[in-house]
């Protein structure tokens, strides 16, 4: 097995915003917290909560950007 | 490695969790114990891609939130035949040669699996501007869906979805943005009033236009590079993406 990474994030979506990220070693952990998470902000739509696995927190912001950077950021990027 | 339930279970499952306000708690457990199972082939799945062409693919299993937006969406029944529970993305910084070349070695990788691959080329069909290549691939009989995007293709669907955590999350399946009064509301409000609010709401449709666009001239770009990659006129057609872009930028400010 390679090195791979798992974030716990918790996005709000109305505020455009992450609220939570946390890394993890193990995927188990990870699906766990965002379970705990779930309940956690349950009742709360605008919530978001993902587990990812990636091999570094720089890969997330390519392939899952929208998590970090506002909508300014996002339209800047595309050239 | 099995799936805690049937399929029939998992779409009776699906059923139960649309019922009423909230899904109980017994039926939560019951998702997350199926999310479990499929996050292990699925981490067994990204090793395979890892191992057999060397790119290293981002992944995840779909947030309960979406899952639950989306049965109510498209019915109970559709969890059970739901293919992107689990997902990976892998971004091709190369033209659609390139990415063309990705899928089939995908294709490749998962091909002996009992079940094989299925393309969805969502370039030649897209969904509300998104497009991109689908593999879904079937280890142990689960659905995985690796997304396949070119650069361009992967920032116009980040920007899009952005866009719709802004002006309301059904501008991804075509509906128009949402409004934050009620007519009530609006009748009630005074004529300076109104008028903000009836050009804040044009501001985002337009918006939502423009982005729309953004993604067709994309995609015209991009055929047009991969049929005439050495055309000298290349960087112009480029050029014309940011245009768009440009227009776009403008708007942001404003909604």
């Amino acid at each position: 097995m390679t090195d791979v990474s798992h974030f716990l994030l918790v996005y709000d979506r109305d505020a455009g915003a992450l609220l939570r990220t946390q890394r993890y070693d193990i995927g188990a952990d990870a699906m766990r917290a965002r379970f705990a998470a779930e309940g956690e902000f349950s009742g709360r739509p605008e919530i978001e909560i993902v587990a990812l696995a990636a091999e570094s927190e720089d890969d997330l912001l390519v392939t899952h950007g929208r998590y970090f950077l506002s909508l300014t950021e996002l339209a800047d990027r595309m050239r | 490695m099995r799936p805690p339930l049937t399929t029939s279970q998992i779409e009776r499952l699906g059923v139960r969790l649309v019922q009423g306000t909230n899904p109980t708690a017994a039926d939560l457990e019951l998702l997350h114990e199926v999310l479990g199972v499929y996050s292990e082939v699925l981490a067994v799945a990204v090793e395979r891609v890892r191992d057999g062409i060397g790119i290293s693919p981002t992944s995840r299993i779909k947030n309960t939130g979406t899952i639950l937006e989306k049965l109510h969406r498209c019915g109970g029944h559709w969890l059970k035949s739901i293919q992107d529970l689990a997902g990976m993305r892998i971004v091709v910084r190369t033209d659609r040669r390139g990415q063309d070349a990705i899928v089939r070695q995908l294709v490749e990788v998962f091909g002996e699996d009992p079940r094989p691959p299925k393309v969805i080329d969502r370039r030649a069909a897209p969904v509300h501007g998104y497009r991109a290549v689908h593999v879904i691939a079937f280890p142990e009989g689960v659905p995985v869906e690796i997304q396949v995007r070119t650069l361009w293709q992967h920032e116009w669907a980040e920007l899009f979805e952005k866009l719709a955590d802004h002006v309301g999350r059904g501008i991804r399946y075509g509906e128009p943005p949402e409004r934050w009064w009620t007519p009530e509301e609006f009748h009630a409000m005074g004529l300076d009033a109104q008028a903000l609010v009836s050009r804040t709401y044009e501001v985002r449709v337009r918006a939502i236009e423009t982005t729309l666009a953004a993604s067709e001239v994309v995609d015209a770009v991009e055929e047009h590079e991969a049929a005439a990659p050495d055309d000298v006129e290349l960087d112009a057609y480029r050029g014309s993406v940011d245009e768009v872009l440009t227009a776009l930028r403008a708007l942001l400010p404003r909604l």
